[in-house]
């Protein structure tokens, strides 16, 4: 019987390990017909919630105007969702003064009290935050008056 | 999509800033792919370096003069290794056998797999979001590392005491395109295990057979495009950390005897990864006190000058650093989750626990349980596979050291574990062909 050189047997070993591991690579790709169209967003397939946030914010970010003083809720609220929605806003529109309405998922009402747009993600909340500017399936965006 | 190509494009100057380096004839031997991908790499981190040093100074970035001013660099870099006589060229090979060309397309096909996860938007970082994009526009903006954006106590979350060379690689790039591109971004997680895929071959080959420096390079990419796929690193800065980090092992174990231009250039990417992220200062100090214990006077280096070209450019990018942040921010060091001796070690077990089931999602942990497999089926006897395998073994203890602070870990650990542990996959692989030049009997024994 031929006896194969030990590091031959390693060789082989990784060998057939990186082929396992480059299809379980092409395995985790998304679908054929997904991957012929770019994304709009960076997270298109890996984080749906993210993506829509994103596409908001930016839209958000077209109907601010520079130099304004914005912050982000969601409807229902939620701090955890809304801590990270601040950094996304801080990302997404650049060259306003962004001010956390969360952050480490504590309310910070002080600091989202003294904005005068106000970006909802979600539905129309009930309690209208000021006068409507945009309004689109994924969220509406409000500018308080002045005091 | 214009600007976003031009983004991308941008970082071809990479490679023309570090050609003063690796033009050096000495490098030769590495054949002229590898030497272009390392010579990227060592623009990277020259130029970066420079962005932060001008900052420093009060100098306000302008692209025309930082790449020349990085080149001034390291063509005093080179002056370090001085005149040598020509090495021997790579000999060309044989044809390629079945085994090397099953190689080459997993190198291919990984790589694909890893571009179109990108181009997809499933492989994205929250953090590109959160941090290093944020960071980037507001550097770009600020024509300079912007210390009052990084004082912003509502910013404290972007983690100001990060090293800088992701964001300035990015302001860069976005300065010379015009505006920031997020998806050209996540690019940059193919592009660079692309690079890494051209390059590794070359270097292995320095000092194992060429059937061995293909497979060992396919494996390498094979575990890191699943890794970045499954714990999502497209645009974060864990692709550049990996690529210093693989680049630097592989060159060190190549350093041939008393020859300073395989130590200098292995210095400079250790420089590379410990201003990539915080992980990679604990990498530096484990690998080149490891390669100084075990490998420098085998090697025919006094271990005082071996210790300087090899830890002195982490020296001084870290000391860069920190002066800035001493002299900006007021603060010294990196951010920490408390004092660093105070370890909760009831915990260690269930740290333990929970970091091997982060592990287990790619590929039930095939990265990680490949090559320690591979290891096991022949132990090398070779001191060149202790280094890679003791780096590796520290830093396993290291990070899950760091996983025993600031209370509840899991959270942490879920989210992490998979991309700080990346190191780990390459580190063994390259152990496992370490000395296999003189083990394997088909290897060519006349190559150099």
């Amino acid at each position: 019987m031929t006896r194969f050189p030990r590091p031959r047997v390693r060789l082989f070993a990784l060998l057939v390990g990186a082929i396992f591991m480059t299809l379980m690579s092409v395995r985790k790709l998304s679908p054929f017909r997904d991957l012929l169209h770019l994304p709009a967003t960076p997270f298109d397939r890996g984080d749906p919630a993210a993506a829509a946030a994103f596409l908001f914010l930016q839209t958000a970010e077209r109907v601010i105007p520079p130099g304004e003083t914005a912050t982000v809720m969601t409807e229902p609220r939620d701090a955890a969702r809304e801590s990270s929605l601040f950094g996304l806003s801080i990302a997404l529109i650049p060259g306003r003064r962004l001010l956390p309405s969360a952050q480490w998922s504590v309310f910070t009402p002080e600091l989202s009290a003294e904005v005068r747009y106000v970006i909802v993600l979600g539905p129309r909340p009930a309690t209208e935050p000021g006068s409507l500017v945009h309004a689109d399936p994924l969220g509406t965006v409000w500018r308080r008056e002045r005091r | 999509m214009r600007s976003g190509f031009l983004w991308l494009l941008s970082f071809l100057i990479f490679p023309l800033a570090g050609w003063p380096l690796l033009g050096h004839p000495i490098y030769r031997r590495l054949g002229f792919v590898s030497r272009l991908m390392l010579s990227g790499a060592v623009g990277c981190i020259a130029v970066t370096t420079a962005m932060t040093v001008s900052t420093v100074f009060h100098f306000s970035w302008q692209p025309a003069l930082l790449v020349p001013a990085s080149m001034v660099i390291l063509i005093g870099a080179r002056l370090l290794i001085g005149l040598t006589p020509d090495p021997p060229r790579p000999r060309r090979g044989d044809r390629f056998r079945y085994f090397e060309w099953i190689a080459l397309s997993v190198i291919f096909i990984s790589s694909c797999a890893a571009t179109l996860a990108a181009t997809s938007a499933s492989a994205t970082s929250a953090d590109l979001v959160l941090f290093w994009g944020p960071k980037a526009m507001a550097f770009a903006k600020a024509r300079g590392v912007d210390a009052a954006y990084l004082s912003d106590p509502l910013l404290r979350y972007q983690h100001f005491s990060y090293p800088p060379l992701v964001p300035n690689a990015y302001a860069l790039a976005t300065l010379l395109a015009g505006r920031f591109s997020w998806l050209a971004a996540v690019m940059t997680f193919p592009l660079l295990l692309v690079a890494l895929g051209l390059a590794l071959p070359g270097i292995f080959r320095g000092w194992c057979s060429r059937h061995a420096a293909l497979v060992a390079s396919a494996c390498v990419i094979a575990s890191l495009a699943l890794i970045g796929q499954t714990y999502l690193i497209a645009g974060n800065a864990d692709i550049f950390l990996l690529t210093f980090e693989v680049l630097a092992i592989a060159v060190l174990l190549g350093t041939e005897r008393g020859g300073k231009a395989s130590l200098l250039l292995s210095g400079i990417l250790f420089a590379g990864a410990a201003s990539a992220k915080v992980e990679g200062l604990p990498f530096v100090v484990a690998a080149g006190l490891l390669f100084l214990l075990l490998l420098a006077s085998r090697r025919g280096f006094r271990r005082p000058a071996a210790a300087a070209l090899l830890l002195g450019p982490t020296a001084i990018v870290v000391a860069i650093w920190f002066f800035f942040e001493k002299s900006r921010l007021g603060v010294l060091g990196y951010e920490s989750y408390g004092p660093f001796l105070e370890a909760d070690w009831r915990s260690s077990g269930r740290v333990v626990w929970m970091t091997a089931r982060a592990l287990a999602s790619a590929g039930v942990g095939l990265p990680w349980m490949l090559p320690v497999a591979a290891l096991a089926v022949s132990v090398p006897r070779k001191r060149e596979a202790l280094v890679p395998v003791l780096t590796a073994f520290v830093l396993t203890v290291f990070f899950l050291f760091t996983y025993l602070h600031g209370g509840d870990p899991s959270l942490l650990i879920s989210w992490s574990a998979g991309r700080i542990f990346a190191v780990i996959s390459p580190l063994l692989i390259v152990a496992s062909v370490a000395g296999l030049k003189s083990e394997c009997p088909s290897v060519e024994a006349a190559d150099p």
